[in-house]
C-alpha cells in the first residue's frame, strides 16, 4: 500500500466511519484527568508521567481492534517504515484528526520521530509554573502508552516517549519511537 | 483387464488452464514417499522441511474426522484445503495413502487430476515387482508420465 | 446453509468463545436453544443438554483439538507459500471449517455443512461489527479474556445468534 493511498484511507475513515464527538469535550476531559492526577500524587510529575502511559497502554491495547475493524486493514507491515507510515497517516488521522510528520530515522531503521504540529489533547494548555512541571511533566504522555500498547498487539515491543513539548517552551512537540523486537507467535502450551 | 489396459495408456491432457504447483504422496503412516514441484507457486522447501509437514499434516487430518460437527459414524478427514494462494485436494485412498495435489486456486476439475496421478500410481509404482512398499517412491517411468500430463508443453 | 459451531481463540492460543446450535438430526431438545459455554468452567449449566450419542467429546476438548488443526494447517500454509499467505478453509465430506485471522492474531474458527462457500467476509464482519462493538469497546470486559471472561456478554451472543440467522 503506498504512502498516497494510506493518506486516503486515513481521511476516508475519519470522514465516513468515524462517530465524531465535540473536541472541547476531549481536551476538557483529558485536562481534568492530568490535573487531578497531579493533585492525587502530590505533583510527583514522575510518576503522573507512569500513570498517563499506563492508561494509555489499556486504551491502545482495546484501541488497535477498532483501529483494525475500521481501517480493514488486512495485510501486515512489510517493515517498520511502514509502520510509521500507518500509524502517522491513518491512525492519528482516525483518532485526532492530525498527522504527525515522520523523521529522524536512524541508520538502522528501527527508531523514528513524530513531530506533531497540532496537538488537540494541548489546547490552550499552560503548565503549572511551580517549577518542576515545566521539567518533570510530559502532558500528552498519554498518546505514548497508546502507541505501545496498540502495537504490542500487533507483535511489536516499542518504547514510546516524548523528547520535547511546545508546552514545556520547546520549538517542536516530538515524541522518539524505538522498536525494541518482534514479538513472535505464541505457541500453544503442552499439556504433558 | 485387457480394456482396463489399453485405456491406461492413452495420452491425458491436462486442461490448457489449470497449473499445478506440486504433487506430494504420503504413505499410511505419514511418512513423505515422493515429492516434486511442477510449476512455481510454493516457496523452496528443504527435504526435512517436507518429511515435517507431511508429518503434521497426517496428523491433522486425523482430527478433522474426529471433530465433524454431524453425527455421522464414519467421517471423513480433509479433502479440500484453501488459502489465498493455492488450493490443496487431499485424496486418501482405502488403503491409507494420500495423495496432496496443490494448485493455483480457484481450480474447478482438480478431482480429474487425482483421479489422474492415483492412476498413475497403480501402474508405474505399485505394479513395479521392485518397488518396497511404503517406502520412497524412485520411479523414473512415474515420472516421466507425471510430468507429461502436468506439463504437458514441456 | 447449516452453522455448526462457531470458536474464536486469542493471541495466548485459548479458546475464549464457543458456540454451538445443535444438530436438528440428533437434538432432543429445541432448536431455538443453543448450547454455549465460554469456557471449561461453565459446562456444567450445559450438562444436562449435552446430546445424546455417546462418543461426542466435551466442548472443552472439542475446541482444543479445533484450536491443534487450524494452528498447524495456519503454520502449514504460511510455510508452503510464505507468511503472506494465510489460511482460508478446509473441506472434508461432512463439515467445512472456514478461518479468519486478524491482524492483532485474534482467531476466528466457524464450522457448516459442506455446501456453503468460503466465510472470510462474515467472520470479519462478526470481528468489526460485534466482537470490537460489544467485547473491545465493553469497559467493563477485561483486555485479556482468560477462560473467556467478558467475551460472552449479552449483546455479543445476541448480535451472533441474529448475524448467523440471518446467513442461514
Amino acid at each position: 500500500m503506498s504512502s498516497t493511498s494510506r493518506a486516503r484511507l486515513g481521511e476516508e475513515v475519519w470522514k465516513l466511519r468515524t462517530d465524531k464527538i465535540n473536541a472541547e469535550l476531549v481536551t476538557l476531559t483529558y485536562g481534568s484527568v492530568v490535573a487531578q492526577l497531579c493533585k492525587d500524587l502530590d505533583g510527583d510529575y514522575a510518576e503522573v508521567n507512569k500513570q498517563l502511559d499506563k492508561m494509555g497502554y489499556n486504551i491502545g491495547l482495546r484501541l488497535i481492534e477498532d483501529f483494525l475493524a475500521k481501517s480493514n486493514m488486512q495485510q501486515k507491515c512489510a517493515n517498520f517504515r511502514d509502520t510509521a507510515d500507518v500509524i502517522s497517516k491513518v491512525g492519528f488521522k482516525m483518532f485526532l484528526n492530525i498527522t504527525p510528520t515522520i523523521v529522524n530515522w536512524s541508520s538502522d531503521n528501527k527508531q523514528f520521530s513524530l513531530l506533531f504540529d497540532e496537538n488537540p489533547l494541548a489546547d490552550f494548555v499552560e503548565l503549572p509554573d511551580d517549577g518542576k512541571a515545566q521539567s518533570d511533566l510530559w502532558y500528552s504522555n498519554m498518546l505514548c502508552g497508546v502507541i505501545r500498547g496498540a502495537l504490542e498487539m500487533v507483535q511489536m515491543s516499542v518504547d514510546a516517549h516524548f523528547v520535547s513539548d511546545v508546552l514545556r517552551g520547546n520549538d517542536t512537540t516530538e515524541m522518539r519511537i524505538n522498536l525494541i523486537r518482534y514479538i513472535e507467535d505464541e505457541m500453544p502450551q503442552d499439556d504433558e | 483387464m485387457f480394456l482396463f489396459r489399453l485405456r491406461s495408456s492413452r495420452v491425458f491432457s491436462l486442461a490448457v488452464t489449470m497449473v499445478v504447483y506440486a504433487v506430494l504422496i504420503l504413505n499410511k503412516a505419514g511418512g513423505l514417499i515422493y515429492q516434486r514441484d511442477f510449476n512455481p507457486g510454493l516457496q523452496k522447501l528443504s527435504s526435512n522441511d517436507y518429511l515435517i509437514l507431511a508429518g503434521t499434516f497426517h496428523g491433522v487430518h486425523a482430527i478433522t474426522s474426529q471433530i465433524s460437527p454431524t453425527n455421522e459414524t464414519s467421517s471423513s478427514g480433509l479433502e479440500v484445503l484453501e488459502s489465498e494462494n493455492f488450493v490443496m485436494r487431499c485424496f486418501q485412498t482405502l488403503t491409507g495413502t494420500k495423495f496432496l495435489i496443490f494448485a493455483e486456486p480457484r481450480q474447478q476439475n482438480l478431482d480429474v487430476v487425482v483421479r489422474r496421478v492415483y492412476e498413475l500410481y497403480a501402474d508405474y509404482v505399485m505394479k513395479n515387482p521392485f518397488y518396497q512398499i511404503e517406502m520412497p517412491i524412485r520411479s523414473e517411468g512415474f515420472d516421466r508420465h507425471l510430468t507429461s500430463y502436468i506439463k504437458p508443453h514441456q | 446453509m447449516v452453522v455448526y459451531s462457531f470458536f474464536i481463540f486469542d493471541r495466548h492460543c485459548e479458546c475464549i468463545y464457543i458456540r454451538q446450535w445443535l444438530n436438528t438430526a440428533s437434538a432432543t431438545q429445541p432448536l431455538s436453544r443453543p448450547v454455549t459455554a465460554s469456557s471449561a468452567a461453565t459446562v456444567t449449566t450445559s450438562v444436562a443438554e449435552k446430546p445424546p450419542s455417546g462418543g461426542r467429546l466435551s466442548m472443552a476438548e472439542q475446541a482444543k483439538l479445533v484450536f491443534g488443526v487450524i494452528f498447524s494447517l495456519r503454520n502449514m500454509v504460511k510455510k508452503l507459500c510464505g507468511p503472506e499467505d494465510s489460511f482460508l478453509c478446509y473441506r472434508t465430506g461432512h463439515y467445512k471449517l472456514h478461518y479468519y485471522e486478524t491482524l492483532s492474531s485474534l482467531r476466528f474458527v466457524m464450522l457448516t455443512d459442506i455446501r456453503t462457500e468460503s466465510l472470510k467476509s462474515s467472520l470479519h464482519q462478526i470481528y468489526v461489527n460485534l466482537y470490537v462493538e460489544y467485547v473491545v469497546k465493553n469497559p467493563l470486559s477485561p483486555v485479556e479474556h482468560a477462560g473467556g471472561e467478558g467475551v460472552n456478554n449479552e449483546l455479543f451472543e445476541l448480535g451472533i445468534d441474529s448475524f448467523v440467522r440471518t446467513i442461514d
